[in-house]
C-alpha cells in the first residue's frame, strides 16, 4: 500500500498544472468558447514564471506574473474568437502554436540557471496524519491545495448555485434565449475565455515553481494537450475535472516510480502511460452515455465552439 | 539511414517522386466528394448525422470507415517522409506535422484545393524557418510568427465578409 502513497505523493504537484488548466478550459466551454490555445498559455505561464522566479525570491510574485501573461493571452484569444468572432479552432490552435513559439524563443538560453523562488510544501496539521495517505495529500506546496481542493468548490458554487453561473451556462448552451433576457454574451465569453487562460497561465506558473523546478524546451509537454481531454472525460464537471487530472498525474508519477523500484517496464512504454490511459478514459464517458439517460444529458455545451451572431437569431 | 529510399524527382535532388502522392490522394478525395455516393453520404453526415441517420444513412459505419482512411493517408505521410527528406528515423520525426496537418484542415474549410494550396504554404513558411535559422533568426521566432500569421488568417476570414456600403439617399430618409 506504500505504492499508493509514492504515487499519489509525485502525482499531486505533477498534475496541479493540467488540474489548473482544465479547470480553467472547462469555465470557458461552460460559456461556449472553445480555446484549443491550452498547450500555448500554459509555456507563457511557465517561461514568465521561471523568468520572474529566477530574479526574486518571491514565488507568490512570480506565481502572479504567469497568472497576468495567461489572462492576457486569453484576452488576445477572446478578442479574436469572441469579439471578431474569427473560427475558434483555428485562433485557439494559433495561440498554441504561436505560445509555444515565443515561450521558447523567450526561455532559450535561460535552461539552467537558478530558481530563486519555488513553492515549499506546508504541512496541513491533523489531516496529514492519516494514516497512509495523510503525508500525500496533505503536506504539498498551497498551489496544489487551491488547484485540488479549493477551485473545484469555487467553480461548482459559481456554476451551480448561482445566477450568475446559470446564465454563465445559459451562454453556453443557448446564447440567443440568454441574450433575449438580458446577459451580455460577449462580455460573459470574454471574461471567462480570460480568466480561463489566466488559471492556465497559473498551471504554468506551477509546473515550474512548484514540480520541475526548472525550464527546458517542451517542459509543458502536452499538458495543455491533456487538459483539454480531461475536460471531455469530466463531462465538463468541476469534480471530475480534478479527478481526471489526478489520474494523469497518477499515471505519470507510476512511470517514475516504476524506474525508482526497478521494475522491468521500457522507459518509453511507461512514458507513453498517461497519454494511454487519458485515450481509454476519454472512451468512458461515452460508454457510459449509451447506458445512462442522465450521463447523456451532461455532455458538451451546445453552444461550444459556435460564434454567437445576434443577427442571426 | 533507411535502406529503402525513394527516387529522386527527375532532374532533381531535392525533391522526391512522392511529391505526386498529396497530389493524387487530393485528386482522389475530390472526386469521391463530388461524384461518388459514398462521398456525398460522408459530407451530409458531416452536415447533419441525425437528419443522415432519418434518411437511412449508416452513420457510424462511415464514420469509423473515414477515421481509418485519414488514419491510413498520415501512416502514409509518415513513410514518406522518413523514406524521402528524413532518411533516419529518431524520436522527434513527426516535428509537430500533425498539429499542422490539423490546421491546414482548419484553414481549407472542405476544400480539396485549399488543402493543397495551405499545405504548399504552411510548408514554406516552416522551411523559410530553417533557412533563416543560417541567418541568425531563432527557429521559435518562426513558430511564434506562424501562430501570429494564422492569428491573422482567423480574423481576416471574418473581416473579409465585410463590405463597405454606401446607404442609398432615399434609405437615409427612412422611405424604402
Amino acid at each position: 500500500m506504500t505504492l499508493l502513497a509514492d504515487v499519489l505523493e509525485t502525482a499531486l504537484p505533477a498534475s496541479t498544472s493540467v488540474a489548473l488548466a482544465a479547470s480553467g478550459e472547462m469555465l470557458n466551454e461552460r460559456a461556449g468558447t472553445l480555446n484549443l490555445g491550452q498547450e500555448g498559455t500554459l509555456s507563457l505561464g511557465a517561461v514568465a514564471a521561471f523568468m520572474v522566479g529566477t530574479n526574486t525570491r518571491n514565488p507568490v510574485l512570480a506565481l502572479g506574473v504567469g497568472v497576468l501573461v495567461g489572462a492576457l493571452a486569453g484576452a488576445v484569444f477572446a478578442t479574436a474568437a469572441v469579439v471578431i468572432r474569427a473560427n475558434q479552432v483555428l485562433a485557439g490552435l494559433a495561440l498554441a502554436v504561436g505560445g509555444i513559439g515565443l515561450a521558447n524563443q523567450l526561455g532559450n538560453g535561460r535552461q539552467g540557471n537558478l530558481l530563486l523562488s519555488r513553492f515549499e510544501p506546508v504541512e496541513i496539521p491533523i489531516l496529514s496524519d492519516i494514516p497512509l495517505v495523510g503525508q500525500a495529500l496533505f503536506d504539498q506546496d498551497p498551489v496544489v491545495y487551491f488547484a485540488f481542493y479549493v477551485l473545484p468548490v469555487l467553480i461548482w458554487f459559481l456554476l451551480f448555485q448561482t445566477r450568475h453561473g446559470m446564465n454563465l451556462r445559459a451562454v453556453g448552451e443557448n446564447p440567443a434565449a440568454a441574450d433575449a433576457v438580458g446577459v451580455n454574451v460577449t462580455g460573459m465569453r470574454f471574461a471567462y475565455a480570460t480568466i480561463g487562460a489566466a488559471l492556465s497561465g497559473a498551471g504554468g506558473a506551477h509546473l515550474v515553481l512548484g514540480y520541475t523546478q526548472n525550464w527546458s524546451i517542451g517542459v509543458v509537454s502536452g499538458a495543455g494537450w491533456v487538459s483539454l481531454a480531461v475536460v471531455i472525460f469530466a463531462a465538463w464537471r468541476p469534480f471530475l475535472v480534478v479527478l481526471g487530472s489526478l489520474l494523469f498525474g497518477a499515471m505519470t508519477s507510476l512511470g517514475f516510480v516504476a524506474q525508482a523500484r526497478g521494475w522491468n517496464v521500457p522507459s518509453y512504454v511507461l512514458a507513453m502511460l498517461p497519454y494511454i490511459v487519458t485515450l481509454v478514459l476519454i472512451l468512458v464517458p461515452a460508454g457510459m452515455a449509451g447506458f445512462s439517460r442522465r450521463l447523456r444529458a451532461s455532455a458538451a455545451p451546445a453552444a461550444l465552439a459556435l460564434p454567437y451572431f445576434r443577427e442571426d437569431r | 539511414m533507411v535502406k529503402a529510399r525513394l527516387p529522386f524527382f527527375p532532374g532533381s535532388n531535392t525533391l522526391f517522386v512522392s511529391i505526386f502522392v498529396p497530389l493524387i490522394v487530393a485528386a482522389v478525395i475530390f472526386v469521391v466528394f463530388r461524384y461518388t455516393r459514398w462521398g456525398y453520404e460522408v459530407d451530409m453526415i458531416g452536415g447533419n448525422p441525425r437528419a443522415a441517420e432519418f434518411a437511412g444513412m449508416r452513420v457510424t459505419r462511415r464514420i469509423v470507415v473515414v477515421m481509418l482512411i485519414s488514419g491510413a493517408i498520415a501512416g502514409v505521410s509518415g513513410m514518406l517522409h522518413l523514406a524521402g527528406p528524413a532518411q533516419r528515423l529518431n524520436s522527434s520525426i513527426s516535428n509537430n506535422y500533425g498539429l499542422s496537418g490539423f490546421i491546414v484542415a482548419a484553414l481549407a474549410g472542405s476544400s480539396v484545393v485549399g488543402v493543397v494550396a495551405g499545405s504548399v504554404f504552411i510548408a514554406a513558411m516552416l522551411h523559410a524557418g530553417i533557412t533563416l535559422q543560417s541567418d541568425g533568426l531563432s527557429v521559435f521566432v518562426v513558430a511564434g510568427v506562424y501562430g501570429l500569421v494564422l492569428l491573422g488568417i482567423a480574423v481576416g476570414e471574418v473581416a473579409a465578409r465585410f463590405r463597405v456600403v454606401r446607404p442609398r439617399r432615399l434609405e437615409i430618409l427612412g422611405v424604402t
